[in-house]
């Protein structure tokens, strides 16, 4: 199917037919006032936006807020985008202003109180009272995003975006340099240091057999979600 | 080769992003060291760990979604049909038509307690309004405004009344920037999309009302538990006795 066909005209279009429209199509849609488009780009974003933005800031309403925000300014500045970059990293760049910006503004305002904050820098020595170093115990599903999300948590900022970017939403290097703004060999270097002080804080927890197969379960789900979706 | 080394170009193998001579090298180390055969599992491990526990969305993220952009299409949209377009956002020119718009209300009112007479007359004023005393009156002329005097202050700087959007912004070099909270979104589709607000609108109010009637059958659902919740505590305390 060209993509004059694609576009040939849009009232004919029924719902199922959204889900098979590439992301850069469906904008297109939208640009042109479809609103059912803009269900769809929000169907297949708001998880991936909110586990982002929740991994970089840690408070699930400002995670909402903010996810929210991102998708609210899609549909705004729809005709602002341009097919010279992919969809999902346009989006992520608004995602990552939001953020850096929510940051910003959390580190003017004075410090009352922080229990575990993330290290400003990644050779800081592990916690041994920290419950992610302790390999004996049982962990699962629930328990085992939040042991994740605090190990993840300790990844210094400014590594774990492009971190994050490239481990959970695959974007590539170029893609994280065009989201970031940062240069292609700092992208590299950050993404490299991010995996390793991961590493050190998951280690304790990859000694768990428990663990392993709690992962191969968690996965099985999310195959089989995936085929009936 | 360093260990070292060679854990730098596992992250970029991990990516596919070594070039095929270094990915050789690579794996002839990977043969003889144990551990940086370890650590490579442990990376593909982390990938796998972040990948299967991504965050659940919380319930009702998107009605939630759904209420807020509805919301600010209609405030654009309330914005877009304003007479004063161009005045938006310029604080010296809102200050003008405040107090463009007391001016307004005040002769309203005036105009309100002078042309109805009250039911009864509590001042004996025989009629006179706000007047006090009864000696100063209005004649009929003067107790309704006339309207040039205050239609002017709703009026579009171009002089005549609007009731659609006018961009009167400056084109070209030396335009003055303004702010535009929705960028140029209204600028191009405004006209085209205020039937689409009017049907926004009413879902909004469809979307509020399933809103607040969740709301209620969550609170009376709770209320209920609590109730039962309570119930073994009296019974227990009844039998204790």
């Amino acid at each position: 199917m060209t993509r004059e066909d694609t576009f040939g005209d849009a009232s004919r279009l029924a719902g199922p037919v959204w889900k098979d429209l590439r992301d850069e199509d469906l904008i297109a849609y939208v640009q042109k006032g479809q609103r059912k488009a803009f269900d769809e780009i929000v169907a297949r974003y708001r998880g991936r936006l909110f586990s982002f933005i929740l991994r970089m800031v840690q408070d699930p309403n400002v995670a909402e807020e903010l996810a929210q925000e991102t998708l609210i300014r899609v549909y705004i500045h729809a005709e602002k985008y341009r097919e010279i970059a992919r969809f999902s990293t346009w989006v992520f760049t608004i995602a990552t202003n939001l953020v850096r910006n929510r940051m910003r503004q959390r580190s003017r305002q004075p410090q009352i109180l922080s229990l575990n904050p993330a290290p400003e820098e990644d050779e800081l020595p592990l916690d041994p009272a920290d419950p992610v170093a302790d390999p004996s115990r049982l962990v699962e599903g629930e328990e085992l995003g939040q042991l994740i999300a605090l190990a993840t948590s300790r990844i210094p900022e400014k590594y774990r975006i492009p971190f994050l970017l490239r481990e959970v939403e695959q974007l590539t290097y170029e893609e994280i340099q065009q989201v970031t703004g940062l240069k292609l060999g700092t992208v590299r270097s950050r993404i490299n240091r991010a995996r390793n002080r991961f590493r050190q804080l998951i280690k304790p927890l990859l000694k768990n057999e428990a663990l392993l197969a709690e992962l191969e379960r968690l996965e099985a789900e999310a195959e089989s979600d995936k085929d009936e979706s | 080769m360093r260990c070292g080394k060679v854990r730098d170009w596992l992250s970029l193998a991990l990516d596919g992003q070594l070039p095929p001579d270094r990915t050789l090298s690579l794996e002839e180390h990977l043969q003889r060291c144990s551990a940086c055969r370890g650590y490579r599992e442990d990376l593909e491990q982390g990938r796998r760990l972040l990948r299967a526990t991504e965050p659940q969305l919380p319930a009702g993220f998107e009605w939630r979604l759904q209420l807020k952009l509805n919301q600010i299409l209609q405030e654009a949209a309330q914005e877009a049909v304003l007479p004063w377009h161009e005045a938006a956002w310029r604080p010296g020119r809102w200050f003008a038509v405040a107090g463009g718009a007391a001016a307004v209300g005040l002769a309203a009112v005036l105009a309100l307690a002078l042309v109805i007479p009250p039911a009864s007359d509590p001042y004996g004023t025989g009629g006179a309004g706000l007047a006090t005393g009864g000696e100063f009156t209005f004649s009929a002329a003067e107790r309704v405004p006339n309207p040039a005097t205050w239609l002017p202050l709703m009026s579009n700087r171009a002089g005549g009344f609007s009731s659609l959007p006018v961009d009167t912004r400056r084109q070209g070099p030396g335009a003055r920037p303004t702010h535009d909270p929705l960028g140029s979104f209204w600028d191009q589709s405004s006209l085209r999309d205020l039937k689409t607000i009017a049907e926004l609108r009413q879902r909004n109010q469809q979307l509020l009302m399933v809103y607040e009637l969740t709301r209620r059958e969550l609170q009376t659902l709770k209320a209920s538990l609590d109730s039962t919740a309570q119930v073994p505590q009296h019974v227990e305390q009844g039998e204790n006795r």
